[in-house]
C-alpha cells in the first residue's frame, strides 16, 4: 500500500478524491439546515409548539456536535457549519484501516488475475488469494485493535474476550488455507473430467458403461491427486498450523469459558482436572500399598 | 461442446432414442450448454436409466422402511471382571477343545466389536466353534477422568489384572494373549514385561517399527503436536481421530464408498452389512490424553519400541525377553499398519517359534472379508491347537535367531511344542 501513495490511482488519492466531492455536496445542503449561517430558519415564532420543540432539538444537537468536535482539538471553524465540514474528514480517517483493507483486498485479486490469464483454471487460486489478502488485512489493520492493553478492574476479562476472538480468527484463517488446499484434487479431477467427456462423446455408444466409465476415471483421477497432495509439504504445513491455531482457539476459549462459569454453580474443567490427577494419583498409591 | 441435435450414444429409433429426441425439443440443451456439459450425454443416460433407477429406489424404500438386522456383537458373554471403565468379557464355547483360553486385547482407537460384526464374518463365532474359550478386554469409553491414565496403566493395570483375573480362575499359569492394532503393541509391551505368564503370543496387524513412510499415517502423527492436543482436548476425541483416518483416502472413505452403497441399496444384505460397518466405524471412544501423548511420542515421533528403550512404569522394554512361540499376522495393503511396520518385530526377537503371516487384504479386511474369514481365524485357530500342551519354560535374555517368515501360500510352520490334541 504504501508504495501506491504517490500514484494517482492510489487508494488514498481516490479515497480523498470521493470525500471532497462529497464535501462539496453535502457542505452547500448543510447550510441551507436550519439554524445554518445565512440559510433560511423554517420555524417561526407563531408556529405550533411541537416544531418550535424540533427546533430546539436541531440546536441541542448541532452544539452538542460542536462540543465534540472542539473536543476532538479541531480548530473552530465558522458559524455553526463547522459539524458538517469537519464531518468528512473524521469519517475518512475512522474509515482509513477499512479502506485500505478493501483496497488491499481489491489489489490482491486483480493482479492475481492478471498474473493468471486462464480464468476458469485459476479461479480457485484467485479466490485463494482474495482470501489471504482478507486474513492479511485483518492482521494488519484489524487485529491490532483486539491487542490494545485493556485497563481497570475488568482488564483481564476484557484481554481473555479479545484473545479468544484473535485465537479463533486466526484458526478460521488456517482453516480455510486448509481447505482451499483441501479442495484442490477435487477441482483437478473435474476439471481433468471436463476434459474427457468430448472424447468419451465421440466414440461411445453405450451409455450406461460409459458414465460408470467416466466416474471410475474421475474418482481413480482424485485418489491420485489427492494421494500426491497428502504427502507435499504444503499439505501437512497447513495440516500442522491448522491443528496448532485450532489447539490455540480451545485453550483460550477454556479460559474465557472459566471466567463465565465461574460464578454459576458449575465445576470448571481446570476444577475438575484438578480433582482428576488427585483421584488418579491416590488410586496409583492404594495400588502400590495393596501390593505390599 | 457438440450440440448437433443428433444423439451419438442410442440407436437411431429406439425407444430410449425417442425419448432423448422429445426432450431435446424442450430446449433442455440450451439450458445444459452453458455449464458445460453435453446435453445429449445427459437426456442419453438420463432416459435410459429412468425406469431402472424408479425399480431400485421403490426397492431401496421398501429396505430401508422395512425392518433391518443391523445389531453387531450379538455373540453372547459374560463381564467376568471390572475395573474403573475396563471390562473383562468372557465367551464360552459349546465344546472346550483347548487347555489354555485366549486373551483378546483391542486397540483404544474403535472397539472389540469389530470380530464379531456379522453372524457369518465373526472371527470370534470362529474361535468358539473351534473350542477355545476367549476373554476380551473392552476398553469402554473413556471420560475426562481417564485423561491422566498412561500405557502404563493400560498394560500394567488393566491387561495384568484381566491376566491374574484369568489365571487364578483356570489354576494355570500362562494364558494365550492376542493383541490387534495398538492392542499387539500394549500385548507386546506387556509380554515383555511379564514373559511369565504369557503361553502364545499372536500379535495382527500390530505396529511396531514406526519409522516408516510407507504409509499416510505414520508421515502425520509424526508431525503432529501430541502435547498442545492433550493440553486443548484433554483426551483425544475419537471422532477427530476418525477424521483423520478419512482423510487418509478421502477419494474412496468420504465418496466411493457411498456412491458404492448407493448403488447397491435395493440389496438388503448389502444395506444390513454396510449399515454394520458404518456403526462400528464411527463407534469411537476417546483415546486418553496421556496414553496419546506418549504413543505418538515415544512410538510414532522416537521409535523407543523397537530400539528397546520404551519406559513403562518405570521399566524398559525389551523385546529380548520375548521367547515364548509367537504369530505375527498383518495385511500387504494395511494403510494404517504397513508391512514396514510388522514385519519388524519376528527379526527383533529370540524366540525360536516364530512366524510371520501376510495376507493379501487390508487394515479392516484381515477381519471381516469374506475371503481372510477362511484364512485369518482357521490359522490362529491351528496355530494355538498345536502349541497347547504343557507350559515351555521362559528362557530370559536368549540371542534373537534368524525368523521363518512365511506367507500363506507357503508351507506350514512346523509345531513347535507338543501336540496334545
Amino acid at each position: 500500500m504504501g508504495e501506491d501513495k504517490g500514484r494517482t490511482g492510489s487508494p488514498e488519492n481516490l479515497f480523498s478524491a470521493w470525500m471532497k466531492a462529497g464535501s462539496d455536496f453535502w457542505g452547500p445542503a448543510a447550510s441551507l439546515l436550519p439554524g445554518a449561517a445565512g440559510g433560511p430558519f423554517p420555524f417561526s415564532a407563531n408556529q405550533s409548539s411541537e416544531a418550535a420543540q424540533a427546533a430546539d432539538l436541531w440546536r441541542t444537537l448541532y452544539e452538542t456536535w460542536g462540543t465534540f468536535f472542539s473536543v476532538t482539538g479541531r480548530e473552530s471553524a465558522p458559524g455553526n457549519l463547522q459539524p458538517a465540514a469537519i464531518l468528512p474528514e473524521l469519517i475518512m480517517k475512522i474509515a482509513q484501516p477499512f479502506w485500505a483493507g478493501y483496497f488491499l483486498l481489491q489489489q490482491g485479486g486483480e493482479e492475481k488475475a492478471e498474473e493468471k490469464k486462464e480464468f476458469v483454471s485459476n479461479m480457485g487460486e484467485i479466490a485463494r488469494s482474495i482470501t489471504r489478502a482478507w486474513f492479511e488485512m485483518y492482521q494488519k489493520e484489524l487485529n491490532q485493535f483486539l491487542n490494545i492493553p485493556q485497563l481497570g478492574l475488568t482488564r483481564f476479562y476484557q484481554e481473555r474476550v479479545n484473545r479468544t476472538m484473535e485465537k479463533f480468527n486466526k484458526f478460521q484463517s488456517e482453516l480455510s488455507e486448509f481447505i482451499h488446499i483441501f479442495y484442490t484434487p477435487l477441482e483437478r479431477a473435474f476439471q481433468a473430467l471436463q476434459e474427457e467427456m468430448p472424447k468419451i462423446e465421440k466414440k461411445g455408444d453405450n451409455m450406461a458403461e460409459e458414465s460408470k466409465a467416466l466416474y471410475q476415471a474421475w474418482i481413480g483421477n482424485l485418489e491420485k491427486n489427492y494421494s500426491g497432495l497428502l504427502r507435499s509439504p504444503d499439505y501437512l504445513q497447513s495440516l500442522e498450523k491448522t491443528l496448532k491455531a485450532l489447539q490455540d482457539y480451545r485453550k483460550t476459549r477454556q479460559q474465557f469459558m472459566i471466567d463465565i462459569i465461574q460464578d454459576l454453580p458449575i465445576p470448571t474443567n481446570k476444577e475438575m482436572d484438578e480433582l482428576y490427577r488427585e483421584v488418579y494419583l491416590l488410586k496409583k498409591r492404594v495400588r502400590e500399598l495393596e501390593k505390599r | 461442446m457438440s450440440c448437433t441435435g443428433k444423439s451419438i450414444f442410442l440407436k437411431k429409433g429406439s425407444a430410449n432414442w425417442r425419448k432423448g429426441e422429445a426432450m431435446k425439443k424442450m430446449n433442455w440443451e440450451d439450458l445444459l450448454s452453458p455449464l458445460n456439459i453435453s446435453g445429449n450425454f445427459l437426456l442419453a443416460k438420463m432416459a435410459m436409466d429412468t425406469a431402472k433407477t424408479a425399480n431400485r429406489l421403490r426397492e431401496a424404500r421398501n429396505i430401508l422402511l422395512g425392518p433391518l438386522h443391523t445389531a453387531i456383537a450379538e455373540t453372547p458373554y459374560e463381564i467376568e471382571y471390572q475395573e474403573d471403565r475396563v471390562k473383562l468379557k468372557h465367551y464360552k464355547p459349546a465344546e472346550l477343545r483347548f487347555k489354555t483360553p485366549l486373551l483378546i486385547t483391542y486397540a483404544l482407537v474403535n472397539r472389540e466389536t469389530m470380530l464379531d460384526l456379522q453372524p457369518d464374518r465373526s472371527v470370534l463365532k470362529g474361535f468358539l466353534e473351534a473350542g477355545l474359550e476367549v476373554y476380551m478386554i473392552d476398553w469402554g469409553f473413556p471420560t475426562r477422568i481417564d485423561r491422566y491414565l498412561t500405557i502404563d496403566d493400560h498394560v500394567n493395570v488393566y491387561m495384568d489384572h484381566a491376566v491374574e483375573h484369568i489365571r487364578k480362575k483356570h489354576g494355570i499359569p500362562q494364558v494365550n494373549l492376542m493383541g490387534i492394532c495398538m492392542g499387539g503393541t500394549f500385548s507386546i509391551i506387556y509380554t515383555a514385561l511379564h514373559p511369565e505368564k504369557i503361553r502364545n503370543l499372536v500379535t495382527t496387524v500390530t505396529p511396531v517399527n514406526f519409522d516408516t513412510d510407507e504409509n499416510l499415517l505414520n508421515v502425520w502423527a509424526r508431525s503432529i503436536d501430541a502435547d498442545g492436543i492433550v493440553e486443548a482436548y484433554g483426551n483425544m476425541p475419537g471422532d477427530l481421530l476418525n477424521l483423520g483416518f478419512l482423510m487418509l483416502n478421502p477419494a474412496r472413505l468420504i465418496i466411493d464408498k457411498y456412491v458404492g452403497f448407493l448403488e447397491n441399496v435395493h440389496k438388503k444384505d448389502f444395506v444390513e452389512n454396510f449399515v454394520r460397518m458404518e456403526r462400528w466405524i464411527f463407534d469411537s471412544p476417546d483415546v486418553p490424553g496421556e496414553t496419546f501423548r506418549q504413543f505418538i511420542n515415544d512410538l510414532y515421533k522416537r521409535n523407543l519400541l523397537v530400539k528397546n528403550k520404551l519406559n513403562i512404569g518405570g521399566k524398559i522394554v525389551d523385546l529380548r525377553k520375548i521367547t515364548m512361540p509367537v504369530l505375527n499376522i498383518y495385511a500387504r495393503l494395511d494403510h494404517l499398519v504397513p508391512p514396514s511396520s510388522s514385519d519388524k518385530f519376528i527379526p527383533l526377537i529370540p524366540s525360536r517359534d516364530k512366524e510371520d503371516v501376510a495376507l493379501d487384504t487390508g487394515h479392516i479386511g484381515i477381519y471381516v472379508s469374506s475371503k481372510t474369514q477362511k484364512e485369518f481365524g482357521p490359522k490362529i485357530v491351528r496355530w494355538l491347537r498345536d502349541r497347547d500342551g504343557e507350559a515351555v519354560p521362559v528362557q530370559a535374555d536368549a540371542a534373537p535367531e534368524k525368523p521363518k517368515t512365511r506367507s500363506r501360500k507357503k508351507a506350514t510352520v512346523p509345531a513347535m511344542a507338543a501336540k496334545t490334541d
